[in-house]
């Protein structure tokens, strides 16, 4: 091979800069026509119109060159359709994404770049952090522009996923995540019970689904818990995999509370009679019903829940709707429910994750625009259809209409829009978004509910305590609104 | 005498140079010098920024109150008051940290010991037992954990199948708050293979003429392994010791990956509360004074050893010199 001498390769290295300069400066945005489906209101109504459109320019003056980094934490099939979305989006807008994926300690990463001063324009962002993030001027605040964007009412939005303090909205939300049961009808089928309702107005009380889930439940003799000679260290078929799903804000909010009080937020309140009580019923059911599988059963199964609900050994579990590509994958007769009452309302958790636009960007109007097209566009149309994600519009959550422009047959169990999409409109709650609320569940309520759902300590017994010390953190730290 | 005469020889063929000024550096030296400052240059590069540049700025951060999102704020003593005198969760975790520390620094150190001394045996294949018993320790601390979730598993782990096997009732390992720290330590032999070898090399030095000549004076095996083996190895003794302790105080993997610091706090250690700080609440400031509370900590604990434990250890060298 020829040696390459000195001045050949600056003359290499001079055109190849040259070369990219030129192409960096030649590129432009695909003007091909594409079809592109969209979401239109039609009266009120969501309608699903194919497009065929080019690229049309970026907004004007300083963003007419708009570049945009999108950081998100995703990972396969969603990771594919954000990069889809990307190129949707671009060929629509002329807005040219990098989509940035940090692989691992995805907020640890991003708390670096900020003290870098080198936040993305748009990124996901753990809930707990919006608060903090916002009090510090770091997140746009985008209440503005969402008022006034055409392509969406805020009215028409899930309340629990506008994120808002004070009223005013930092984060959209990526998805809407809405606790919902799943059940295998063979089981219910061969037990002989009628399967669990799907509407909130017909929804079982506590007691009932316990009672149903013991007479679910059968140990390797075929026996029932509370019959003579029942196994409960050999169970075949568990009634219901509760604990993770159910024990937590749910509690107050189905008995009409609130976790912290009054508008300032400044204190928890945590030991109401009727909160207690669901407690007391809840830490019996381990060790008294043996409805639920132990700690470390998937362990031993060698599968998880999906699985295990798949092959019948359990009936029914609370999850929530991004657990549907899974139990898609595992092709059984699913059914889909809603929760059982812990009270007399009901109220179901489901807190998306959120996606901001950094205050610094240089290009708030595209930043917006991609947010826009991301949680409230069709953007992430493709992910609903696969059951990971739902959209977050009420018209499209409530309306028959609006179902049939997402809802697949074989993904979602035709009980799904009065089970989940629904509850999802009407019942999803979140915590408030409060600095400091995150050290306050870490420290103090999570545990303080770890023990009293284990039947390690009465639960009057620590709530009381975890009260205590989390209002004396909270006077400390008292919130932050925008003024 | 005949060497003395070839030196003169040598000597006397040598060229005459001038004295050479004695501080002054040949061009050659010099450059040999900075070629080698040259070469080590990424690692000092590599020291400074990543450890000696953050082990500054977190000293500098122990007095700020600081969130990484926004400017940093002196609050001068405040963070080491707040640890001290207004936080429960700092004197919980460093009480959890010293039950991990005081039972598994000397059970790992006597486990590590006793096997070296079963590998020192002259025993066919041992090549293949001492390989055995190392590779515990190279498993990575997740697969370990993930293993010991398994084997600690109330219904079907191998843990409670001994204790059915001997007409004990199970235990809820990970998941008691009792059971949870006996089974950390328990969990903490696994890596015992590490000492071992160290303890083994140095098994492996002490001379074999002490043990003859003790035993022709008469001493037993017990003798011989209380006046000999003991005080000859004693410095490795007290090295893996001090690592242990250090070690220990630092623990992090289990209480992070198998109990997320529960259950009800029983495992939350020291670093993992650390970590909770500064990347979970954004207290980094307050993380960087409790960094710096453990480094004193184990600091005091080692000079404490070194004091009262270090004067038990026998060197060879100081006898000699």
């Amino acid at each position: 091979m020829e040696r390459l001498s000195r001045r050949s390769l600056l003359r290499w290295l001079a055109a190849g800069t040259a070369g990219t300069v030129l192409a960096a400066c030649g590129q432009k945005a695909p003007t091909t026509p594409m079809v592109v489906r969209e979401t239109v209101i039609v009266a009120g109504t969501p309608q699903v119109v194919e497009k065929v459109v080019t690229a049309t320019p970026a907004p004007g003056g300083l963003e007419a060159n708009a570049q945009l980094t999108l950081c998100t934490w995703e990972g396969g099939i969603t990771r594919d359709t954000i990069e889809a979305m990307i190129k949707d989006f671009t060929n629509l807008t002329g807005i040219k994404v990098t989509h940035m994926v940090p692989t691992e300690a995805y907020m640890d990463k991003l708390q670096v770049m900020v003290a870098a001063d080198q936040l993305p324009e748009v990124f996901y962002i753990s809930r707990g952090y919006i608060a903090d993030w916002a009090e510090k001027g770091q997140l746009l605040d985008i209440t503005e522009q969402l008022n006034s964007d055409p392509t969406v009412k805020v009215d028409d939005i899930v309340e629990a996923n506008l994120n808002r303090i004070g009223g005013h909205c930092y984060a959209a939300s990526v998805t809407t995540e809405p606790q919902v049961m799943f059940y295998n009808r063979d089981v219910f089928d061969k037990a002989g019970e009628p399967y669990p309702p799907a509407e909130v107005g017909k929804a079982w009380k506590l007691d009932d689904i316990i009672q149903v889930a013991r007479r679910l439940t059968v140990d390797v003799n075929g026996r029932h818990p509370g019959e003579s000679g029942f196994d409960p260290d050999n169970i075949d078929v568990y009634g219901w995999e509760w604990w993770n799903w159910i024990g937590g804000e749910n509690v107050w909010w189905m008995n009409g509370y609130e976790l912290y009080t009054g508008p300032d937020l400044m204190q928890v309140k945590l030991t109401h009679p009727e909160v207690i009580e669901v407690y007391h019923k809840l830490s019996e059911i381990p060790n008294l019903h043996h409805i639920a599988p132990p700690a470390g059963y998937y362990d031993k199964v060698g599968f998880g829940m999906i699985q295990a609900m798949a092959r019948g050994k359990i009936a029914m579990i609370t999850g929530a709707n991004w657990l549907l590509p899974e139990i898609v994958q595992n092709k059984f007769n699913v059914g889909a429910a809603v929760l059982p009452l812990l009270g007399p309302k009901y109220a179901i958790w489901g807190a998306g994750e959120g996606l901001s636009i950094s205050a610094k960007t240089k290009f708030p109007a595209a930043s917006y625009k991609l947010l826009s097209y991301i949680a409230y566009g069709q953007g992430t149309a493709s992910v609903w259809r696969t059951g990971l994600w739902m959209p977050q519009l009420k018209s499209l959550l409530e309306k028959e209409e609006g179902w049939k422009t997402w809802l697949v047959a074989g993904v979602h169990p035709e009980e799904y829009p009065t089970a989940a999409c629904i509850p999802a409109a009407r019942y999803l709650k979140v915590g408030p978004l409060r600095k400091g609320a995150q050290e306050v569940w870490d420290k103090w309520i999570g545990p303080a509910i770890d023990d009293a759902l284990f039947g390690r300590k009465p639960p009057e017994e620590v709530l009381a305590d975890a009260e205590a010390k989390a209002n004396e953190f909270l006077a400390a730290n008292p919130p932050w609104f925008p003024s | 005498m005949v060497e003395r005469t070839c030196e003169m020889r040598r000597e006397a063929h040598m060229p005459r140079l001038a004295p050479r000024p004695a501080n002054r550096l040949s061009g050659r030296r010099r450059r040999e010098i900075a070629l080698g400052y040259l070469f080590i240059s990424p690692a000092i590069l590599g020291l400074v920024v990543w450890t000696v540049g953050p082990l500054v700025f977190s000293i500098w951060l122990a007095f700020q109150d600081w969130d990484i999102v926004s400017t940093a704020r002196f609050v001068g003593l405040e963070n080491f008051r707040t640890a001290l005198f207004g936080d429960e969760f700092f004197w919980i975790s460093l009480w959890v940290t010293f039950k991990y520390t005081i039972v598994s620094v000397p059970t790992t150190l006597t486990v590590s010991f006793l096997l070296a001394l079963l590998l020192n045996a002259n025993v066919r294949g041992m090549p293949v037992y001492r390989t055995l018993f190392y590779m515990p320790s190279l498993t990575p601390a997740v697969a370990g954990a993930a293993l010991w979730k398994w084997i600690y598993n109330p219904e079907y782990g191998l843990a409670n199948y001994f204790l059915r096997q001997l007409g004990l009732p199970k235990l809820n390992w990970l998941f008691d708050p009792v059971w949870v720290m006996p089974a950390l330590w328990l969990m903490n032999l696994w890596g015992a293979g590490g000492g071992t070898v160290i303890f083994l090399a140095g098994l492996q030095g002490v001379p074999k003429e002490y043990y003859d000549a003790a035993s022709i004076d008469g001493a037993n095996a017990w003798g011989r392994f209380r006046h000999i083996t003991i005080p000859m190895v004693s410095p490795i003794i007290f090295y893996n010791l001090i690592i242990g302790i250090i070690n220990t105080f630092q623990v992090f993997t289990a209480g992070y990956l198998m109990t997320n610091g529960g259950p009800s706090n029983a495992t939350l250690f020291y670093v993992l509360y650390l970590y909770r700080n500064a990347f979970k609440w954004l207290n980094m400031g307050y993380a960087s004074a409790l960094a710096w509370i453990l480094f004193l900590l184990v600091l005091v604990v080692t000079m404490f050893v070194f004091k009262y434990i270090g004067q038990m250890v026998y060197y060879q060298e100081e006898i000699r010199a």
